[in-house]
């Protein structure tokens, strides 16, 4: 046996590591579709629970849409389950090209092409479009599918703090002399919920000569009034040169995703992106019940009015309870506790009250930044974030964090 | 009689439509309703006429209505023909 | 308040109350428009009205010179122009590029200008009886990125296609699109199926919407680029000037190759809800009259030059033809004569309404509203929002005399206002004097605030209320082999108030004659178009020129018009 004791070892005594450190990730068996409200498995081995689901991606409600439903098996039946092919060789059929199509318009881009994920996408479009000869200069906040995207790429690295204008003109200043520059930002940031400012990195992308590469994965399908995402929200739809987004929040929930902008940066992907060229892509039933969403969506701005709605009153809730909230438009609505162990109890807490939350702390937020995330969805009734409110009360009462900041929560749980 | 109306025909073809429009003008075809010969583009054929047959057509007789057809041109032309030229 | 009773009440309303207070976001609320929306034409005209409740409500009633006859309900037109907007956009056009309408008046037209709207590009619509030479200039400037024609101008289209090589589609729109060549691709639209959602570019107040080309004394034609936000004063000017109600029958004569054709030949009338006509016939006053009878026609936008064209016809014919529908009566275009005004009592029992705009103004600006007492031969007053004055040609101050001519001026700011010419900041900037905007046009304003129109302020020619470049005119005389130097002016005429005249030299070999005179007359015709060929060629030995050897179209211009010609000196040395 090659994997002898010592490599066992090894990788036990790593694993534990993980775990001592408090990062290790349990999954949580759900036992219905995906909506506002799921059935639990909480420890493995213990009866499903009923609760309200407020940690998902499902930011229009579209995961478990009956037309969806409906659309994704009609799919099935007229195009198959597997393509068992890459895209360019037997892999590509009429409904993805169409699908393609259905994003450039809804993006306001001139060309699309999908990908089995956007982490996909992130991961295989820098090293396609750029090469030693140029820059990257990304906003220090961005995904990790990015960074890995960068890591793959030739070309020159850099960063900028978080938003920070200032600071990124100073870097457009400093590479003048690479042949291209890119800046890389996310639309929405997961953790804050929070927005590039999207207008004036174009305004400086202009300025300095610059492309715009945006990854919006929390905006595409809500964010802007009629939906089509962060450029759109801050007034410079249609004068971003790349765009990465997916399917797997707003947009179904299922997978893909996909790259989406200038005519010429697309088709280098479409020759020369790795995960593109080297792995199938996404199902024809998920084309097919992603054709139905974007149908959805262009149909009525309804679901994200409603989602908008939810966010605002969400908000509105946790604030007059007292809970110390990171301000913002999005669905993304940080509830911070600061402490890493108190951010673990509550959300164990909630679960216990029927309301499904995450806990986020380091390394995947900075340190003293631990807070609960939660995501609205336009499939949230009203009924549900009052009834959530009232478990986040009972267990923000328990803990004793009401009405507290930042120095007295972290005052609190040092003592 | 019958000449005349190939020669207007003719020059209407050659003239007023395009290459590779392939619609048949016929006697009865509306040149000006149906948007082949403008009221512009009627001073021209007017001078055509005019020119051809050695007369002069009034501003007042040539009308919109008058330059529909080329039955109607040829009439016209009939008309100023047998009546006495006028200075050219 | 009942909504008849709202228009009538509006009608009822004296100018001086109208113009009190004006604000342009009356139009806005009305639109249901907050500052910072997405604006899109193509969905306010559409997808909106269908909103409303008005789906099933008709939107175009079509009819072309054999009978044929078409109807479409705003649904039909929200489907169709969903199709087409998909269409286009699955060919790669992206927002902002220019898209040519290069059709008759024909139901694919009005449908595709909503739907390259909808895609957030921006509509070029050119007069179809244009010739490949003024296709040509206006395509190359755009820069247009696709062209959509119908069988029978393909060969205009096609004699020029190498030389534009950021033309990257033709559309054709016939059933039928015979055998079709490199770049070329059919569009048989009412086959399609019809596209129930389509994902409207969210275009804000700002996005270029319409690209209208325009001509002027020097130069090729510019272009006129509007905005999304110019719906709010067409659709206001629409209700209010042209007094479109619920449910009225509205006739516009204008071609949407000219501006007159898509400000209210479109955006106005379907932005409002109101079913329009559309004859897709040449002049024919038996045809026109049938035409409003049969449909009921209540109110009629035509030009002086088809008014004219009526009156020549006679009441004879009017009589026999049962025009009670209509209620009002508009013209653009050029001044209205008072004899047409006070014909049209006559003949309809009401006048003619004149309008007085451009295609840079988007909007009617100068106007006689319902209900405000018509002077035969004056242009009306200033609309309700907008600023117009004449000023001195020197100094470019306001004149406060009445009766005293000057330079129609506007002050900029009303929301249809042309925002540039097409890559000409130069000529666009030379538009603008001391804060105002100068229409290149002059009048005079009496004691009541009316506004009487004297004349054009440059050598532009207005022919049946079309603007005429002479530089375009005699560019394409040159071309031609026997022309030496050529000079085009306007020449007085009865019908289309100024008619085109060339003034030519020969080059030695050539004699005039009037086969020559005929053969020129042609080549201008199909070069550039019937309303820019010469009525009339005088051949000269030599033309008026100024010291450096410029050609001075006034001394000529003036001949024509029996006017004196004034002191030259100055012109004279350059």
């Amino acid at each position: 046996m090659a994997f002898i004791t010592a490599l066992r070892d090894r990788y036990q005594s790593e694993i534990e590591a993980i775990r001592a450190s408090g990062l290790f990730k349990d999954e949580r068996y759900i036992h219905s579709p995906q909506w506002s409200e799921i059935e639990v498995e909480f420890p493995a081995g213990s009866k499903p629970k009923k609760c309200i689901n407020i940690c998902a991606n499902n930011y229009l409600g579209l995961s478990s849409h009956p037309e969806v439903i409906a659309a994704a098996h009609a799919g099935l039946d007229s195009r198959g389950y597997g393509m068992s092919s890459v895209r360019f060789i037997c892999g590509t059929q009429d409904i993805h090209r169409e699908l393609e199509n259905r994003l450039t318009e809804f993006l306001g881009t001139e060309d699309t092409l999908l990908f089995p994920s956007c982490m996909d996408a992130n991961a295989g479009f820098f090293e396609a479009c750029l090469n030693e000869q140029d820059v990257m200069i990304a906003d220090r906040l961005v995904h990790a599918s990015i960074v890995d995207g960068m890591r793959l790429c030739k070309a020159m690295q850099d960063t900028y703090k978080h938003s920070d204008m200032g600071h990124l003109e100073e870097k457009l200043q400093e590479h003048m002399d690479r042949r291209s520059r890119m800046i890389l930002t996310d639309g929405v940031f997961s953790m804050d919920g929070d927005m590039a400012r999207l207008n004036e990195i174009v305004e400086l992308a202009e300025k300095y000569d610059a492309m715009v590469f945006l990854d919006d994965s929390h905006a595409t399908g809500f964010i802007g009034r009629t939906g089509r995402g962060t450029h759109e929200h801050c007034g410079v739809f249609g004068r971003i040169d790349v765009i990465t987004t997916t399917l797997g929040k707003a947009l179904g929930g299922a997978s893909g995703g996909c790259v989406s902008g200038r005519r010429e940066l697309v088709e280098m992907c479409r020759q020369r992106a790795r995960p593109f060229l080297f792995s199938n892509s996404v199902a024809p039933v998920i084309v097919a019940g992603a054709l139905k969403v974007m149908e959805l969506i262009s149909r009525s701005t309804e679901r994200r009015d409603r989602l908008e709605w939810n966010a605002r009153y969400w908000r509105g809730l946790l604030k007059d309870a007292g809970f110390d909230i990171k301000e913002g438009e999005s669905p993304i609505v940080p509830v911070m506790l600061y402490d890493a162990k108190l951010a673990q109890d509550f959300a164990r807490d909630l679960f216990d009250e029927g309301v499904y939350a995450v806990g986020f702390f380091f390394p995947v937020v900075p340190k003293g930044q631990a807070r609960i995330r939660t995501q609205l969805s336009a499939a949230h009734e009203k009924h549900h974030l009052d009834f959530a409110i009232d478990a986040f009360k009972k267990v923000g009462q328990k803990h004793g964090v009401l009405g507290l900041g930042r120095k007295e929560l972290l005052a609190r749980a040092g003592a | 009689m019958d000449e005349m109306n190939r020669v207007v025909r003719d020059y209407i073809v050659r003239e007023y439509l395009e290459e590779g429009d392939d619609r048949e003008i016929t006697d009865t075809t509306p040149l000006i309703t149906g948007g082949i010969v403008d009221s512009f583009s009627m001073v021209s054929l007017k001078r055509f006429l005019e020119k051809k047959y050695q007369i002069r057509i009034p501003d007042a007789d040539a009308t919109p209505d008058a330059f529909d057809t080329v039955q109607g041109i040829v009439a016209l032309v009939q008309r100023f023909r047998t009546a006495a030229p006028v200075g050219v | 308040m009942s909504q008849s009773a709202v228009y009538e009440e509006l009608a009822s309303r004296s100018y001086e109350e109208l113009a009190r207070d004006f604000n342009w976001s009356v139009a806005e609320r009305e639109l249901d428009y907050k500052p910072g929306d997405p604006i899109n034409i193509g969905w306010m005209c559409s997808d909106r009205i269908c909103r409303l409740g008005m789906a099933g409500k008709a939107a175009l009633h079509w009819e072309d010179f054999r009978g044929n006859e078409q109807q479409l309900t705003f649904n039909d037109l929200r489907l169709l122009s969903n199709t087409f907007a998909r269409f286009i956009c699955d060919l790669g056009v992206g927002a902002g590029e220019r898209v040519c309408l290069f059709m008759d008046r024909i139901p694919e037209l009005y449908i595709g200008f909503l739907g390259i709207l909808k895609t957030g590009a921006v509509a070029q619509p050119l007069y179809s009886a244009f010739g490949d030479e003024s296709l040509l200039v206006r395509l190359e400037n755009a820069g247009t990125a696709a062209i959509v024609t119908q069988k029978k101008h393909l060969q205009k289209v096609r004699k020029i296609l190498d030389r534009l090589p950021e033309l990257r589609n033709v559309i054709v729109v016939d059933a039928d699109a015979g055998k079709l060549q490199q770049r070329e691709i059919a569009l048989d639209l009412f086959a399609l199926p019809r596209v129930k959602d389509f994902p409207v570019y969210p275009t804000v107040a700002e996005s270029p919407s319409v690209l209208h080309y325009t001509s002027g004394t020097t130069g090729q034609p510019k272009g006129a680029q509007h905005v999304h936000y110019s719906i709010i004063s067409q659709y206001l000017t629409a209700k209010w000037v042209l007094d479109l109600r619920p449910d009225d029958i509205y006739w516009c004569n204008a071609d949407p190759g000219w501006v007159t054709g898509t400000s209210y030949g479109i955006i106005g009338p379907w932005s409002n809800g109101i079913t329009q006509a559309v004859l897709d016939c040449g002049f024919n006053a038996e045809r026109w009259y049938d035409f409003i009878e049969k449909l009921g026609v209540n109110v009629w936008y035509s030009a002086p030059t088809a008014i004219r064209l009526l009156m020549k016809e006679g009441l004879e014919v009017v009589q026999r033809h049962n025009l009670s529908s209509l209620r009002h009566l508009a013209s653009v275009g050029e001044p209205l004569n008072a004899e047409a005004v006070i014909w049209s009592e006559q003949a309809f029992g009401m006048p003619f309404h004149d309008t007085f705009w451009q295609t840079e103004t988007g909007c009617i600006v100068i106007t006689n509203f319902p209900g405000m007492p018509v002077k035969p031969g004056s242009m009306g007053r200033s609309f309700p929002g907008i600023t117009a004055t004449v000023l001195n040609t020197k100094t470019y101050e306001p004149i406060t005399e009445t009766g005293v001519a000057g330079l129609i001026a506007l002050r900029p700011g009303w929301p249809s206002q042309v925002r540039g010419y097409w890559k000409n900041e130069t000529g666009y900037k030379a538009k603008f004097k001391n804060g105002w905007y100068l229409c290149g046009d002059r009048a005079s304003i009496d004691p009541d605030g009316y506004f009487w129109f004297m004349g054009r302020d440059d050598d532009v020619i207005n022919t049946g209320g079309h603007l005429v470049g002479p530089f375009e005119i005699e560019s394409a005389l040159l071309e031609h082999p026997a022309v030496h130097e050529s000079a085009a002016v306007a020449k007085p005429d009865p019908v289309n108030m100024e008619v085109v005249k060339a003034f030519v030299t020969l080059k030695r070999g050539y004699s005039p004659s009037d086969d020559l005179e005929l053969e020129i007359m042609n080549h201008i015709r199909k070069r550039l178009s019937p309303l820019a060929m010469p009525q009339e060629i005088e051949f000269v030995d030599s033309l008026p020129k100024t010291r450096s050897g410029k050609i001075v179209r006034r001394v000529l211009r003036c001949k024509e018009f029996n006017e004196p010609v004034g002191d030259l000196s100055t012109i004279m040395d350059d």
